[in-house]
């Protein structure tokens, strides 16, 4: 179990204001349950993941668990570029106490599962966002931990990571939660079974992701016509493209 | 089997943090060289024999029993443990940003590792330099190893607050980068690195030691030599000012460390 209590999130603008990610939010996420966060770009999806990872402290309010949860696992999150493969798995395992025998069972694990070859020995900055996604990844799933925590993750790579990817999913699915930030609906659907909703520094739960998607639907449709209004104006001009356009992306 | 993650206590955790960031600091500082680890001792002595070949015989009669070489060496030194701090302080937040996501680093670790690291850097190339010496023949005192080892820990706590202070602000404003360096060139001039303060007259001696680091160097060389006149510096002085920094980089950290975090 995490227990959010009455979590604040500012960021300071410039001039003094402050932008609420989040605004006194209470929350319980049950373990083996997996949580997908919907939400509009910008609305704090991420932040709130990293909260609940430890890689940013709330403002105000608490995070409490006494369950194991991960770091953000993101594309291009958690290593330091100008160390190698190698030696940012080792100060992981460092930073965890492991060890001499467990970090050389995880070298050999994520080495096999991510499939680097000679840029294993390379710095992370000359990775693709495919290669880092991977060394993410398999360093996590060779972790027993109660909550993964992934930010958009399956998004990069190609069929075959994804397809190990989803393999791995389901491994970790019996033992473990997800909590869960992706763009693509049918992912969420797939891995989720309950959802938050974020917007605005308002968080609402639905036990049922598909009330949540719904949710979610239903605030993207009021929020479109007025942004179609706006687009619209400038293409009155001309009548051909506008109406062009609509089906050159359904075709895409 | 996926390995399951033992809970440690908090004072351990941060012992590990720790020593896992003075081991990549070893291997991104010195892996990339060659010569590796000889570097650390290259660059003050490069530093020594070139101002020692200049400065030496003008200056050299001034300081008395005490050879000119190695009446550097301790200024050089003493004010490496400073401003060695200040400038990994500086670079602490943006070499280590990728590292922060995981909850067991905090934002002020890689400062920690950075201080003792320098610490460590310092000490040893300072007790090679002396081991030298007297292998060289040169008469060292000692019998206040203890009083030597505090200047330089008192001078490197003055610049471990300083550091952290600069290197939490350079986040917010990148000007400080740049005005540190300023604030630096002068230092071996008005820090009594190259010459004795008796030699100042006495009006400006007294503006001098205001400076905390002229107390501190001054005071080992004299645990060095003790036939070395340095009357009117004590290490009370750089003490109060060691306190001072720290507690002011500790209250700059602890109001801006959400803002460190921040993506």
């Amino acid at each position: 179990m995490i227990r959010l209590e009455k979590v604040t999130k500012y960021y300071a603008m410039k001039g003094g204001e402050r932008h609420y990610v989040v605004k006194d939010i209470d929350l319980d996420i049950p373990m083996n349950k997996s949580l997908a966060i919907l939400g509009p770009n910008g609305a704090g999806k991420s932040t709130l993941l990293r909260m609940i990872g430890g890689a940013e402290a709330p403002n105000s309010g608490k995070i409490i668990t006494d369950a194991s949860v991960s770091w953000p696992l993101g594309v291009g999150v958690g290593f330091q570029g100008s160390l190698t493969g190698r030696q940012n798995l080792l100060f992981v395992c460092q930073i965890n106490g492991l060890t001499k025998g467990e970090t050389n069972l995880i070298l050999e694990k994520v080495q096999e599962f991510a499939e680097l070859g000679k840029f294993f020995d390379m710095p992370v900055k000359t990775y693709s966002s495919g290669m880092r996604a991977r060394l993410g990844f398999g360093l996590s799933i060779n972790f027993d931990f109660d909550y993964y925590l992934i930010d958009e993750l399956t998004s990069v790579g190609d069929a075959i990571f994804r397809k190990k990817a989803k393999a791995a999913f389901e491994e970790i699915r019996k033992r473990a939660s997800l909590v869960f930030v992706a763009h693509n609906l049918n992912t969420l659907k797939e891995s989720c079974e309950s959802a938050l909703f974020l917007r605005k520094g308002i968080a609402t739960y639905h036990e049922s992701v598909d009330e949540g998607i719904e949710c979610y639907e239903e605030f993207i449709k009021q929020h479109q016509p007025k942004k179609a209004v706006k687009k619209a104006a400038p293409l009155k001009k001309k009548p051909t493209s506008s109406q062009k356009t609509p089906n050159d992306l359904k075709n895409i | 089997m996926p390995i399951r993650i033992k809970n440690h206590s908090a004072f351990r955790t941060q012992c590990f943090v720790i020593k896992a960031l003075f081991k990549r600091e070893m291997v991104t500082r010195f892996g990339k060289y060659k010569l590796g680890v000889i570097w650390m001792l290259i660059d003050p002595l490069v530093s020594v024999i070139i101002l020692g070949i200049i400065l030496g015989p003008l200056i050299g009669r001034t300081s008395g029993d005490v050879p000119y070489a190695f009446f550097l060496l301790c200024g050089f030194m003493i004010l490496r443990s400073l401003t060695g701090p200040i400038s990994m302080g500086i670079g602490a937040m943006n070499s280590n940003r990728g590292l922060l996501v995981f909850r067991q680093v905090q934002p002020i670790d890689p400062f920690i590792a950075r201080f003792i690291f320098e610490l460590f850097v310092t000490i040893i190339a300072f007790t090679t330099f002396c081991v030298i010496g007297a292998w060289m023949g040169i008469q060292l005192s000692t019998a206040h190893l203890w009083e030597l080892l505090g200047t330089l820990v008192i001078t490197w706590l003055i610049g471990c607050g300083l550091g952290l202070t600069l290197g939490v602000l350079c986040v917010k404003f990148k000007e400080i980068e740049k005005i540190a360096a300023y604030i630096q060139r002068p230092l071996i001039f008005i820090s009594g690195v190259l010459y004795p303060i008796s030699v100042i007259p006495h009006d400006y001696r007294q503006m001098l030691l205001y400076n905390p680091i002229v107390h501190t160097v001054e005071t080992s060389r004299k645990a060095l030599f003790p036939n070395y006149i340095a009357d009117e510096v004590n290490l009370v002085y750089p003490s109060i000012c060691a306190l001072v920094s720290l507690t002011l980089g500790l209250m700059v950290y602890r109001n801006n460390r959400h803002f460190l975090t921040q993506r």
